[in-house]
C-alpha cells in the first residue's frame, strides 16, 4: 500500500519536472532568438571556461569559478562592442573573426588556468615554512613552561 | 686568674671541678667532686653529679634550698651543667661539705655498734629534730639509712643526716628499711610516702646503729617481705637480738606494720624524755584456718598469699578465676564480704569478659588492702607510679606494663576496691583520671610519653636528640634544641620534634592548646609533619623564648627542603630559598613559619601549576599535529590552493572589468 502511494508520489514528481522543462524550452526559444548573436559570440569565447567545468571534479569548483569569472571579463569588452555597434549576427561574426577579440578571451581563461597549477607549490612552500616556525615557537613557549614548573607541568591535570 | 663564665656554673656561682673527686660524699645516685662558691670561697661545698638515669626531687629541693638545718645535708643550687668528662649536661646539687666520716661506706657495710645510752641522748634527738622540721614542710626524707648518715663535728659526735634530693623517694633503699608495702613495690615505684614511712626507717636505722650493721642481711629481699608480714617487722628485723625492754619499745612502736598504729614524732619525743609507755604487742593479720599451698608455699596470712601471688602470676591467674581464691577466704579466713567482693570484682564487665590479668589484679587488691598496685610483675604504690614510669620508661617490657596499667584505669579501679582515701588519693585519682585520656590518643603530644611528663612535672625531656641536654622547663628546651643544631656538621640533622619533644611541650606549656599537634600525625607526609614541627617549635619561642635562635632556625630550613619543593614555581623557589634563608638568620621561628606557610600564595602557585598543565597540554597537541604534517597535508594544501585561485581570479577579473570600463569611458 506504502509502495503504491510511493510510486504515484514519483510519477507525480516527473510529471511536473517535464512540464517545468517544457515550459523552459517555451521561454527559452523566443530568449535565444533575441540573444543569438551574444551567444554566437561568447560561446566560442568561453571555451576555456567549458574545459575547466569539464575538468573540474572537486565539490567546491573553485577551479570552474576562477576560470569562467576571468574569462567572462575578459569576454565582456567584445561583447560591449557587440551590443553598442548593434546587436546582429553580421556583427558577432566580424568580432569573430577578430584575432585580439580571441587574444583578450583566451588570455583572460589562460591566466586563470595558470594561477590554478601554480598555486599548490607555492601554498605547499609556504605551509612549510610557517609549519616550522610555529613548531619552533610552541616548543620554546613548553620548555618555558617546563623550566618555570618543573617537568611535572607535563603531567596528568590535578 | 680569669673569672669562670657564669654559664659553667650552677646557680651563677657554683663551680665543680671534675678533676678533684670527694668519695666521702659520693651517693647511689651520683658521685661527689669538688665545688667552690664564687660568691663565699671560704665555704667549702661539693657538687653530686647526679646519673643520667636520676630524677632529682626539684619539688623537695625548692623547700630545703631555703633551710639552714644544722642536722641535714640540705642542698644549696641545683642545675644542668655541661659535665666535661661526659660531654654532656648532667643534673648537679651543690651542698655544704661536711667535717665528718660516713657511718657506712655502703649500704651492707659493717660498723661500731652503738651503745642504747650514746643512741638514746646524741643520735636520736637531732634527727628527730630533723624529721619534725621536715614534716613542717610536708617533706618525707625517704633516705634514711646507715649509709647515709654522717657523724660530724671535732669529736665526731654531730649526727648529720645524708640528702635526700638526687633520687626518687626510696630508691636506694634496703628492703629492710622499707615498710611492707613499699619494699614490695619497685624501687622506683615507692612513692614520695609520708613521715610513717621516714619512722619505720628511723627504726630500722636504730636497729642497724645498734646491731653495727643494717638487720636481717641473713635474708634475702624476697624472704625478709614474708617475714615481716608473717612476725611482723619488728620481729623479723630484731630476729633474736637482746636488746633492753625501753628499746624494745621504741623498737615496737616504730616498726607497727600498720601506718596508723605507728609511732608519731611526739611519742618519739615522749619516749626519749624518759616516758614510758605500757608495752603494746603487736597485732598480726588473723591466719588461716587451713593454709593454701602456692608455688611450694604454705601460706596462711591473706598479705602472705597476695605478695606470693603477684610473683607467681599465672598460677594466680588459675586461682582467681577458678574460684579457688576466694573460696580459700570464705572457707579458711572465714571472711564472707571480702570472698563476695572478689567475685563481684571478677564478674563480667558489660557482658564482655573481664581480663585475666586486671581479674587478679583487683582480687589482690582486695585480698591486700594495704599493699600495693600489682599487675603482671609490676607492683607500685599509688604515689609510686609517676616515679616508676620515669625510671623504667626505657624499659620496652615495663613501659608497656604501666601503658596497660593506665589504659585500664587500674589505679583508679584500686582506689575504688580499696575505699576511702584523702585529699592525697582524689588528687591521684583525677591525675589518672586524666592520664588515662592521654593515653587514649596514640598521637604526638599525647601517649605514654604524654603521662610521662604529665606525672612528673620536673622531669627532663627524654627525647634522644636531647641525651646531652638536661632540659626540664619548657625555657630549656629551644635553647638546648638550638645548641643541638649548632653542632651538626652540614646535612640534615635530627628532625627536632620527636614524640617525646611534642609530648613535653605539651605537658610544660599549656597554652598551646591540642590544633598544633594534630598536623604531626601524618606519617607519610614529611612536609606537612616538618611544617608542624616548625609551627609547634614556633609557638614554644613566642610563649617561652628566647628571641633569636638562628642555629635551629637554619637547620629547620635545611629540613624544610620539602616545604619549598613542594611550590612548583621555580623562579619563585629560588625567591623563598633566598628569603628563608635570610629570615633564619634572624632566628626567629615564627617568622620562618609566615614566609613558608602563606595560604595566598600556596593557592596562587597551585592555581598558576593547574594553568600550566593547561597549556603545556595544549601546547603539546599543537606540536603532535604539526609533527604529523598537519599543515603540510596535500589535501589541505590543495583546498587552500584552489581557494587562494578563486580569490586572484576574482581580483584579476575585478581589474579587467575596471580596465575596460575605463577603456570605454576615454574612447567616448
Amino acid at each position: 500500500m506504502a509502495g503504491g502511494q510511493k510510486a504515484a508520489k514519483g510519477k507525480a514528481v516527473k510529471r511536473g519536472g517535464a512540464g517545468g522543462l517544457l515550459l523552459s524550452l517555451f521561454a527559452l526559444v523566443p530568449l535565444g532568438y533575441l540573444l543569438w548573436p551574444t551567444l554566437l559570440l561568447a560561446g566560442p569565447l568561453m571555451v576555456p571556461s567549458l574545459a575547466a567545468a569539464v575538468v573540474d571534479r572537486s565539490r567546491q569548483r573553485y577551479l570552474t569559478y576562477a576560470v569562467g569569472l576571468l574569462n567572462l571579463a575578459c569576454v565582456l569588452p567584445s561583447l560591449l562592442r557587440l551590443w553598442v555597434q548593434g546587436h546582429d549576427r553580421a556583427q558577432a561574426l566580424a568580432l569573430l573573426a577578430g584575432p585580439d577579440t580571441w587574444l583578450l578571451a583566451f588570455l583572460g581563461g589562460g591566466l586563470a588556468w595558470l594561477i590554478h597549477l601554480a598555486m599548490p607549490p607555492l601554498v605547499a612552500a609556504y605551509y612549510a615554512v610557517r609549519s616550522r616556525e610555529r613548531l619552533a615557537e610552541l616548543q620554546k613557549r613548553r620548555q618555558t613552561l617546563e623550566k618555570n614548573w618543573g617537568e611535572e607541568v607535563a603531567g596528568p591535570a590535578q | 686568674m680569669a673569672e669562670p663564665a657564669k654559664d659553667a656554673m650552677i646557680a651563677g656561682r657554683f663551680r665543680v671541678d671534675p678533676a678533684r673527686r670527694l668519695p666521702l660524699f659520693d651517693q647511689p645516685s651520683g658521685l661527689a667532686y669538688q665545688a667552690s662558691d664564687q660568691k663565699n670561697p671560704s665555704q667549702p661545698v661539693f657538687g653530686l653529679v647526679c646519673r643520667p638515669d636520676m630524677q632529682p626531687r626539684r619539688d623537695v629541693f625548692t623547700k630545703l634550698s631555703r633551710l639552714r638545718l644544722s642536722g641535714l645535708l640540705a642542698p644549696r643550687a641545683i642545675g644542668p651543667l655541661h659535665w666535661a668528662p661526659d660531654d654532656a649536661e648532667r643534673e648537679i646539687l651543690v651542698f655544704p661539705q661536711l667535717q665528718g666520716k660516713r657511718l657506712a661506706e655502703r649500704p651492707d657495710g659493717r660498723f661500731e655498734p652503738l651503745a642504747e645510752t650514746r643512741l638514746s641522748r646524741e643520735v636520736l634527738p637531732p634527727l628527730v629534730a630533723i624529721l619534725k622540721e621536715l614534716d613542717a614542710l610536708y617533706i618525707a626524707h625517704r633516705a634514711i639509712r646507715a649509709d647515709n648518715l654522717f657523724f660530724c663535728g671535732t669529736d665526731g659526735k654531730d649526727v648529720v643526716l645524708g640528702e635526700c634530693v638526687s633520687a626518687l623517694p626510696g630508691l636506694f633503699q634496703p628492703v629492710a628499711f622499707e615498710t611492707i608495702e613499699s619494699a614490695q613495690a619497685l624501687p622506683g615505684a615507692r612513692g614520695a610516702g609520708r613521715r610513717s614511712e621516714d619512722l619505720y626507717a628511723l627504726g630500722a636505722l636504730i636497729l642497724a646503729l645498734l646491731c653495727g650493721g643494717p638487720p636481717a642481711t641473713e635474708l634475702g629481699d624476697d624472704e625478709l617481705i614474708l617475714r615481716k608480714i608473717t612476725r611482723g617487722s619488728c620481729a623479723a628485723l630484731a630476729g633474736s637480738r637482746r636488746l633492753s625492754p625501753a628499746m624494745m619499745e621504741l623498737l615496737r612502736g616504730l616498726l607497727y606494720d600498720d601506718p596508723k598504729e605507728r609511732w608519731g614524732l611526739d611519742e618519739v619525743q615522749l619516749w626519749l624524755a624518759g616516758r614510758r609507755m605500757s608495752p603494746r604487742q603487736v597485732l598480726l593479720p588473723p591466719r588461716a584456718q587451713r593454709g593454701i599451698t602456692i608455688s611450694g608455699r604454705r601460706c596462711e596470712m591473706d598479705r602472705e598469699v597476695a605478695h606470693v601471688l603477684a610473683q607467681g602470676w599465672s598460677e594466680g591467674i588459675e586461682l582467681a578465676a577458678s574460684g579457688e581464691l576466694e573460696g580459700w577466704v570464705r572457707r579458711s579466713l572465714g571472711d564472707e564480704e571480702r570472698s563476695k567482693r572478689m567475685t563481684r570484682s571478677r564478674a563480667a564487665v558489660g557482658g564482655s569478659p573481664l581480663d585475666p590479668d586486671l581479674m587478679l589484679s583487683r582480687a589482690l587488691a582486695i585480698l591486700d588492702p594495704a599493699g600495693p598496685i600489682r599487675f603482671k610483675g609490676l607492683v607500685l604504690r599509688l604515689d609510686g607510679l609517676p616515679g616508676g614510669l620515669a625510671q623504667d620508661f626505657e624499659n620496652e617490657e615495663r613501659r608497656e606494663l604501666f601503658t596497660q596499667i593506665l589504659a585500664q584505669r587500674l589505679p583508679i579501679q584500686w582506689i575504688e576496691l580499696r575505699g576511702g582515701g584523702g585529699a592525697d588519693v582524689i588528687a591521684f585519682k583525677k591525675l589518672y583520671e586524666a592520664l588515662h585520656s592521654y593515653l587514649g590518643n596514640p598521637g604526638f603530644g599525647f601517649g605514654i610519653e604524654r603521662c610521662l611528663y604529665e606525672a612528673n612535672p620536673g622531669l627532663a625531656c627524654r627525647s634522644p636528640s636531647l641525651a646531652r641536654f638536661r632540659v626540664t622547663k619548657i625555657e630549656d628546651l629551644l635553647p638546648a634544641l638550638d645548641r643541638l643544631a649548632a653542632g651538626q656538621s652540614g646535612g640534615t640533622g635530627p628532625e627536632f620534634v620527636d614524640r617525646h619533644i611534642a609530648a613535653f611541650c605539651a605537658a610544660r606549656a599549656r597554652d598551646l592548646g591540642t590544633e598544633v599537634f594534630k598536623a604531626l600525625n601524618k606519617p607519610d607526609d614529611l612536609a606537612s609533619r616538618r611544617m608542624a614541627a616548625l609551627k609547634l617549635l614556633a609557638e614554644v619561642q613566642k610563649l617561652a623564648g628566647p628571641p633569636g635562635l638562628p642555629n635551629l632556625a637554619r637547620a629547620m630550613a635545611v629540613l624544610l627542603e620539602p616545604v619549598i619543593q613542594g611550590f612548583h614555581n621555580r623562579p619563585y623557589r629560588e625567591e623563598l630559598i633566598a628569603e628563608v634563608e635570610t629570615t633564619a638568620a634572624q632566628g626567629s621561628l615564627d617568622q620562618l613559619l609566615k614566609v613558608l606557610d602563606d595560604p595566598k600564595v600556596q593557592r596562587g602557585d597551585q592555581l598558576g601549576f593547574q594553568q600550566a598543565q593547561a597549556l603545556h597540554r595544549a601546547f603539546t597537541r599543537e606540536i603532535d599535529w604539526l609533527e604529523a604534517g598537519g599543515l603540510t597535508d596535500p589535501a589541505q594544501i590543495r583546498r587552500t590552493a584552489s581557494q587562494v585561485t578563486a580569490v586572484l581570479s576574482t581580483l584579476a577579473a575585478v581589474l579587467v572589468l575596471v580596465a575596460t570600463a575605463a577603456l570605454e569611458v576615454f574612447s567616448l
